[in-house]
């Protein structure tokens, strides 16, 4: 009786209609259900950051207005904020001005918040797609290049060497590289701007700061995963056909080892569109991660809860992006992302 | 696979692209900016932000010196607090009124006059307590809205206080009264934002601003109503001033080392780098410490056994080391270069920390102070100087925001705290409130104390207008303060300004006023 019931339990479920039709429709189930998620993530994100900024301390009027305020002007400053109202109240304004595309006014600058982040987004994300850019270059040559010269226990001096190399440089936080590069490369050899977003130019330190790190810790990934291809039967049939290198890595190799080097970098591009905080710093760059910093230190709310929105949609995107580019790559994963 | 194939190429197509884009760009450095841009302008770096364009509402160093390059104020001050005049040619005051007469042919900067009533609503709209002006009362004093008047015909402009306040002429000389220009009385949201066209009547002009970025001020030809400072270096007014927005101060550094930058104030150790070579530096006071404690009953401040076992403790000349040693050690709750400030060292409790550990000894006390300030290691200092003194000490170590908050506020639980003063006005008066009269939430005297020869002595202060009978009145006040050790002086937190060699300023009332700024060469 056991044994049948075994058997029972891992026969394959008869399928249903409803799985032969999302089995025959793979793209929308996919898409609706990203959607309903991008939706869920969208409200919990609404929610969660006008909760969350109450909970910080200190009071946004007091923090606006200085220490040369007298109570008045302070209560008058707390009017003109909305910060005399209820917390319900608050989030109905807050929720109605979000439905109207109204992200609101920084109490600080009394610029609307949609002006904060159209004017330090674009910075960010330059800084942010040319890093992954450079990142995906660099990183995806060196490693598959890295792989094939080493493959099969080859040459392990230069592979320690390069482990060496890359777990090193991977390991120097942004700041100390950042601050290595303008030392030699804009003071003591003036080749760079130290500094600014004024020129093209300014972009080459602190996008290098940003890349080199990421292009070795990817160049390890990349390595690792073109390991396990030249590994399968069907680049061992390649190369046994004697075909050329180009036609072997370029068109059978790299887009089976692309798959784990793009969710990488998806998660990559995510992790610096939501603030290079410190990168920024070090080469006063004007961007989005500076900005909310100094929101969060003078209570600005509506700052706050506008950067927090719109970075958290836009790692939904990413990721949905990623997602789709990964499904174009290999419709298989597509199916199993619906099963899961 | 052609799908992946058009996929990858994709990708690898964008990125190229994206790469290329960096790679093709003029590598210009701070040199090459230098020369572009000229021996008449000035580039000034600047670490905070500014939040308004408004003078009425500005609440920091930069906002000061922004308002003070765009808007003209009637009179200004020198080192040593002598006024001079800027808008008004002269004046003349009593404890409860003062009347100024305009320059002839004064101007806005989109050159029309600017007659008396345009004056006068400028500053009937700072006044107003429903605008949320910065620090009114510190200019209007207590007796609410005054009455201001004009005669045209006498370009003349008197305003009538309902109490006594005998820092109003003072108080008009703060860059937070600057008048502003019809035009920009009419929009005043966009006056906060940016550039508005012929608000300006100071003598440079906002022309162009990128938020969080740059702002970019251009000299007014037909401005001639600089203040005569004493100390006025000879040369020409920029004919541009930008103001670069910079993170932090080594990156100012940096940027300055670069040539990228004329000008910068340090608080901090990066100034150290721009000693000797091509730069000068000037030094002002910015922060003013000292100790104040919460007097309300139940806290051990309240008892002035335990106030003066605390100015034993705590070394003003070690708090001062530790914030690099650059400060001035302070003998009251201002600066030396604050006028009427005292300078008798015998008012002060001595550092005795044997007899404050009698008092000390187990004593719980809750320390509070902002960490903007060095991380706020001049807080553990003191911690650290009350434990050595037996006390059984717990440091609330936090940002600007929260401190104000729980402090000057009084919403947090606290016994003393750190003051950190930034008395942009130079004057004695600026720190009286928080010392005297009504407690949060009706007032400002955070502490609560109340030390009733201060409040007389402050009030006499404030009733008349004679300097000697003034500075006699602040000095019985201030040793009021003192031998109750109602405050506990500690030292000033410096702002080291570093300048190319091409550039100089005069310090005024303690600060570097942007509009004394020259080029020679």
């Amino acid at each position: 009786m056991a044994t049948a019931q075994t058997a029972t339990a891992l026969a394959p479920a008869p399928e249903t209609e409803k799985e032969k039709g999302a089995a025959a429709r793979p793209w929308a189930v996919f898409l609706l259900r990203r959607l309903t998620g991008l939706f869920a993530v969208l409200a919990t994100l609404v929610l969660v950051t006008f909760l969350l900024v109450q909970l910080v301390p200190g009071d946004p009027a007091r923090a606006v207005a200085g220490t040369d305020a007298g109570p008045q002007e302070i209560a008058v400053l707390r009017h003109e904020m909305g910060l005399d109202q209820s917390l319900p109240s608050q989030f109905a304004a807050y929720l109605g001005g979000l439905l109207n595309g109204d992200l609101g006014t920084s109490f600080q600058t009394r610029q609307p918040v949609t002006d904060v982040i159209a004017e330090r987004l674009p910075f960010t994300a330059q800084l942010a797609f040319l890093s992954i850019a450079a990142v995906l270059l660099l990183s995806v040559p060196l490693g598959m290049a890295w792989a094939v010269a080493t493959r099969g226990g080859r040459r392990p001096r230069l592979d320690g060497a390069l482990t060496f190399a890359t777990g090193l440089v991977s390991a120097v936080p942004e700041y100390v590289l950042g601050t290595l590069l303008v030392l030699v490369l804009a003071i003591w050899v003036p080749l760079l701007p130290a500094a600014g977003a004024a020129s093209l130019s300014a972009m080459v330190l602190p996008v290098t700061a940003i890349a080199l790190p990421g292009t070795c810790v990817m160049a390890r990934v990349v390595r690792r995963e073109t390991a396990g291809v030249l590994r399968q039967d069907y680049l061992r049939t390649a190369r046994g056909k004697r075909l050329p290198a180009t036609a072997l890595y370029v068109r059978h190799a790299l887009p089976n080892l692309l798959t784990g080097t793009l969710t990488l970098g998806g998660l990559s591009l995510v992790a610096l569109l939501g603030g290079t905080v410190i990168v920024e710093s070090v080469f006063a760059w004007p961007g989005i991660g500076t900005r909310v910093v100094q929101a969060i230190l003078a209570r600005d709310y509506p700052v706050i809860q506008g950067i927090v929105l719109v970075l958290g949609l836009l790692a939904a995107l990413v990721n949905l992006l990623v997602d789709v580019l990964l499904g174009l790559l290999d419709p298989r994963t597509l199916t199993a992302r619906n099963d899961t | 696979m052609p799908r992946s194939r058009l996929t990858t190429s994709a990708v690898l197509a964008v990125s190229v692209g994206l790469l290329g884009s960096a790679c093709t760009t003029s590598a210009g450095t701070g040199e090459d900016d230098r020369s572009a841009a000229g021996a008449s302008t000035i580039r000034y770096g600047v670490t905070s932000d500014v939040s308004t364009f408004d003078p009425a509402k500005a609440t920091a160093a930069t906002e000061y010196t922004l308002a003070r390059l765009t808007y003209g104020t009637l009179v200004s001050r020198d080192n040593g607090g002598r006024f001079l005049p800027q808008l008004a040619e002269k004046w003349q005051a009593t404890p409860t009124s003062a009347t100024f007469t305009l320059r002839k042919g004064l101007t806005c900067s989109d050159g029309s006059p600017l007659e008396a009533e345009e004056v006068a609503a400028s500053l009937r709209r700072y006044a107003d307590p429903e605008r949320g002006s910065a620090g009114s009362g510190l200019v209007f004093g207590p007796g609410g809205k005054p009455e201001i008047t004009t005669d045209d015909a006498a370009r003349t402009v008197s305003v009538k206080l309902a109490k006594p306040w005998s820092d109003l002429v003072s108080g008009l000389a703060l860059p937070v009264t600057g008048i502003v220009c019809e035009p920009g009385l009419k929009d005043l949201t966009a006056l906060a934002k940016g550039p508005v066209e012929g608000a300006a009547s100071g003598g440079y002009v906002l022309a162009r601003a990128q938020r969080g970025t740059s702002y970019t001020f251009e000299r007014r030809a037909d401005y001639d109503s600089w203040p005569p400072y004493a100390g006025q270096p000879k040369g020409r007014p920029a004919d541009t001033f930008t103001v670069q927005v910079v993170g932090n101060e080594s990156t100012l550094a940096n940027q300055l080392s670069t040539g990228a930058l004329d000008y910068a104030p340090f608080t901090g150790p990066d100034a150290a780098r721009f000693t000797g070579g091509d730069r000068h530096t000037k030094t002002a006071p910015i922060l003013r410490m000292y100790l104040v404690f919460n007097e309300r009953e139940g806290h051990p401040g309240a008892d002035p056994k335990v106030r003066r076992a605390v100015a034993q403790a705590v070394d003003a000349a070690a708090y001062n080391k530790v914030h690099g040693g650059k400060g001035e050690v302070m003998r009251s709750f201002a600066d030396s270069t604050t006028p009427c400030v005292n300078t008798d060292a015998s008012l002060l409790t001595e550092h005795d920390p044997a007899a404050a550990k009698k008092v000390l000894a187990g004593l719980s006390l809750k320390v509070a102070g902002t960490n903007s300030i060095a991380g706020g290691a001049g807080n553990a200092y003191v911690q650290e100087a009350l434990r050595a003194a037996g006390a059984d000490v717990k440091l609330r170590n936090v940002d600007n925001a929260t401190w104000a908050t729980e402090v000057m506020g009084n919403k947090g639980d606290w016994d003393v705290t750190v003051m950190a003063h930034l008395n942009l006005s130079g004057t004695l008066t600026n720190a009286a409130p928080l010392l005297s009269g009504q407690a949060p939430p009706q007032g400002r005297n955070f502490g609560d104390v109340r030390n009733a020869g201060f409040a007389r002595a402050f009030g006499q202060a404030m009733s008349t207008v004679d300097e000697k009978a003034k500075c006699t009145a602040w000095q019985s006040a201030q040793k009021a303060l003192l031998e109750r050790n109602d405050v506990v002086p500690l030292s000033t937190v410096p702002v080291t300004f570093v300048l190319d060699k091409d550039i100089d300023g005069a310090l005024a009332m303690g600060f570097l006023d942007p509009t004394t700024l020259r080029v020679s060469g």
